[in-house]
């Protein structure tokens, strides 16, 4: 088995003989080694929670950004090589607004996934002309979050350039855990405000550090206002509720 | 002194356009829109047919009309109806209205230094129910004929209503296409390049009554769904002279 | 020559067998003497007697002037365009010649002349309908300079008799000027027929009246409206319209010209009916013009409706958009 691996292991492009891509199956669990994110989706619109490692207390905790915005209507979370996260959110902006200037209309949340998934798979050697490609696989998984005309939904990538939908999930070093708290604590039902606290209780539950407004970041889409990212002061509040 | 030499400088030149003909008219009502248009097809004083349709169904809900060079109208319908083709793969879901349009749009600026010689008029009903921009507009060879009268007879300009009264803001869908059959008898009495055939397409907002529309004579339904919005198209003969 | 003339009339007057008579008691004329006291036969006005007369000298008569051999052999060639690139073409075979050779780009109509139409110089447009015995002729009130508004009381319909009304839609000062030649010719008309012209013969006055300028035309396009009178008594409207060299347009409903001809086709096309009854035409006249001219940049600016039936004329002016 391992003896297997060290040859099929080198092409980013090469199948080994039992039909894995090696290079992808690490790249995906170089996401276990990211810091825990997760998203909940509620019929009022779904929230995005971000572990932020504060390694040092020399670190300024504000500097690390981890939920960014792709439209008014599209947030993302990420966890594993986050710089790797820059190049996908860029094409998934990109993409967002050449459909809002050809259409005059929001893109679709699924839509914009499939975007930037199409993405994962454009590495190995260039064939001709083409564009140069990435030499690797990305290191990073996301959680898109968006509202559209199908409602507020919630959708998970990884390298593979696999995306699937879910109601909530985790990624990162406390996925595991955090993921069979979802699936005990998350219905239908929820309000923005259940989904939020949920969100930060999973959290706590899988952080190291104790959970204050420093390390951790929440940021929610709805229908009525869009992507935002929840500021210290509302986020202080949503700790004390919980 | 066109001698054969190259002493002089010498000019040539292609017209790469042609004018064909036609016109296209478009009226909305409440809850319906008609698109409509002739079907001669002519280059100068020649006839080339006398059925060439301008008037094209897009999706369930739009209809483009296009008015112009026909060989660049042919072309960009078809250009359209590709992108719209490849929206639904990508997207899932039919083109709303308001995303045709500004396709159309963008279709068209992206020839900005060699435009396709077309004038559009885009037709239906929009997803929310809303269903216009504008609640009339002709275009093409007797444009200048036929708006004057449609601002007279949809907009009441230069008509003042009644005492504590007011002019309906829509019409009922007999009297628009009475109004789009007269337009089309009189722009072809009075232009040449008008006539032949009309053909006239309905779309009628999804739940709402084709006011009879059904039972007309020489009344071909194309709707998608009985229980969607519902398309009809009308053909009548105009003058052939 | 009077005989002639007294023939004629008599047929037309049919006074046949008193012609004898009339001619007889007829008064006549001589030729009276030249107030100078000169002869008026030609052979007196002959030779160099009448130069010579010191008198008729003050008229300076000359001989066309011939120039010298010298001068007249000497004169440069005529240029035209065609020995200018002659020479041009010479004058590049010997480059010694000349330093530079300047093409001139090829000659376009639009280089010299300012894009400018005649005919929408000023703007403004007539329309004239044809009712139930009446008939009504309309026209906008705009004076303009090409896109600048000058007036907007600008007259184009002018009454020709009791029942004709004229409208001259095109270059302003052509209206002026044709206006007052036809006033000019219907009283020299009613003077030598001693009554009022009818339409018909007044449509055929407007149409010689612009062909006698067949290459140097009025840029007046004229509509008429009338009613005439039937050889039984009855009342008949009449419309008319000719293009700017007197080609007459005998139309039975409507007749249109100016700068919103094609929307005035357009609109009359859709409203108009026939035997409309004098109020329902004012208001289809009315309706179409006001609607062509708001679609129309040279035409508006207010407007006017003649409305003529047999017993009388009522002119409205009309609240339009000023814009």
């Amino acid at each position: 088995m391992f003896l297997t691996r060290s040859e099929y292991d080198r092409g980013v492009n090469t199948f080994s003989p039992e039909g894995r891509l090696f290079q992808v199956e690490y790249a995906i669990e170089a996401i276990k080694l990211g810091s825990t994110t997760i998203g909940v989706r509620t019929p009022e619109g779904v929230v995005l929670g971000v572990e932020k490692r504060v390694q040092s207390p020399l670190l300024e905790a504000s500097s690390i950004e981890k939920i960014m915005e792709i439209d008014h209507h599209l947030g993302c979370a990420m966890s594993g090589l986050t710089a790797d996260a820059r190049t996908m959110i860029d094409h998934a902006r990109v993409t967002a607004q050449n459909h809002a200037f050809t259409y005059d209309e929001r893109i679709k949340v699924e839509s914009v996934t499939q975007a930037v998934c199409d993405l994962a798979l454009r590495f190995g050697e260039s064939v001709h002309d083409e564009d140069a490609l990435m030499s690797r696989p990305f290191g990073v998984a996301l959680l898109i979050a968006g509202v559209d005309e199908q409602g507020p939904q919630l959708f998970h990538t990884d390298p593979s350039g696999t995306f699937v939908r879910y109601d909530a999930k985790a990624i990162g070093s406390g996925s595991e855990a955090a993921q069979s708290e979802l699936q005990d604590k998350w219905h239908k039902q929820m309000t923005l405000q259940e989904a939020q606290i949920l969100t930060l209780r999973v959290l706590k539950q899988v952080m190291e550090e104790k959970l204050d407004h420093h390390n951790v970041q929440l940021a929610q889409v709805t229908p009525d206002k869009g992507f935002e990212i929840i500021n210290e002061v509302r986020l202080k509040e949503i700790i004390d509720l919980m | 002194m066109p001698d054969g030499s190259f002493a002089h400088p010498q000019q040539r030149s292609f017209n790469p356009y042609t004018d064909n003909g036609g016109t296209i008219l478009a009226i909305a009502g409440a809850d319906f829109t008609v698109i409509a248009g002739d079907t001669r097809q002519s280059e100068g004083y020649s006839i080339q047919t006398r059925y060439a349709p301008k008037v094209f169904r897009l999706t369930d809900r739009a209809v483009l009309a296009v008015n112009g060079f026909a060989a660049d109208g042919n072309m960009f319908v078809k250009k359209v109806k590709q992108r719209l083709e490849w929206y639904r793969h990508a997207h899932a879901k039919d083109m709303p209205l308001r995303a045709i349009a500004r396709l159309i749009q963008t279709m068209l600026y992206a020839q900005r230094f060699f435009p396709y010689y077309v004038y559009n008029i885009l037709g239906g009903i929009e997803e929310d129910g809303s269903y216009e921009r504008e609640a009339c507009r002709a275009a093409g060879a007797a444009q200048s004929l036929v708006q004057p009268f449609l601002d007279n007879q949809i907009y009441f300009k230069n008509q003042t209503a009644a005492p504590g009264q007011s002019h309906p803001s829509h019409l009922p869908l007999p009297d628009v296409l009475a109004i789009v059959i007269d337009s089309f008898t009189s722009a072809t009495e009075r232009h040449i390049e008008v006539g032949d055939g009309l053909e006239i397409y309905v779309v009628v907002a999804k739940g709402r009554s084709p006011q009879g529309l059904d039972t007309m004579r020489g009344v071909q339904e194309m709707s998608a769904r009985p229980d969607g919005d519902r398309m009809f198209v009308i053909r009548r003969d105009l003058k052939k002279d | 020559m009077s005989s002639i003339v007294n023939n004629i009339k008599d047929k037309v007057t049919g006074k046949d067998n008193s012609s004898k008579q009339n001619q007889e008691s007829e008064q006549t004329f001589t030729i009276q003497p030249h107030p100078a006291q000169k002869t008026n036969d030609p052979r007196d006005l002959q030779g160099n007697n009448f130069a010579a007369d010191p008198k008729v000298g003050a008229f300076h008569a000359r001989e066309p002037y011939i120039p010298p051999p010298e001068i007249k052999n000497n004169l440069p060639p005529a240029q035209c365009t065609r020995s200018r690139e002659e020479r041009t073409r010479a004058l590049v075979l010997h480059p010694s010649t000349v330093l530079s050779v300047h093409h001139f780009p090829p000659r376009q109509a639009s280089r010299y002349l300012p894009n400018m139409s005649i005919m929408e110089y000023n703007g403004g447009s007539v329309i004239a309908m044809v009712g139930k015995e009446c008939v009504a002729i309309a026209s906008d009130l705009r004076l303009g300079n090409q896109a600048l508004g000058i007036s907007s009381n600008f007259q184009k319909i002018f009454p020709m008799t009791d029942r004709i009304y004229l409208g001259l839609p095109g270059l302003a000062t052509d209206v002026t000027t044709l206006k007052e030649t036809f006033r000019y010719r219907l009283n020299m008309y009613k003077i030598k027929e001693e009554r009022e012209i009818e339409p018909q013969t007044f449509a055929h006055l407007v149409s010689s009246t612009l062909y006698e300028r067949r290459f140097a035309p009025w840029f007046i396009e004229p509509v008429m409206a009338g009613i005439e009178k039937t050889p039984s008594g009855a009342y008949k409207p009449f419309i008319a319209a000719t293009d700017l060299i007197g080609c007459i347009n005998f139309a039975k409903d409507f007749v249109v010209a100016g700068t919103a001809s094609t929307k005035l086709f357009g609109v009359a096309e859709g409203l108009w009916e026939p035997d409309l009854e004098p109020e329902d035409l004012f208001e289809t006249c009315a309706q179409t013009l006001l609607n062509a001219v708001d679609r129309d940049a040279y035409s508006g600016w207010g407007a006017e409706v003649y409305l003529i039936t047999k017993d009388k004329v009522i002119k409205r002016t009309l609240k339009g958009r000023m814009d």
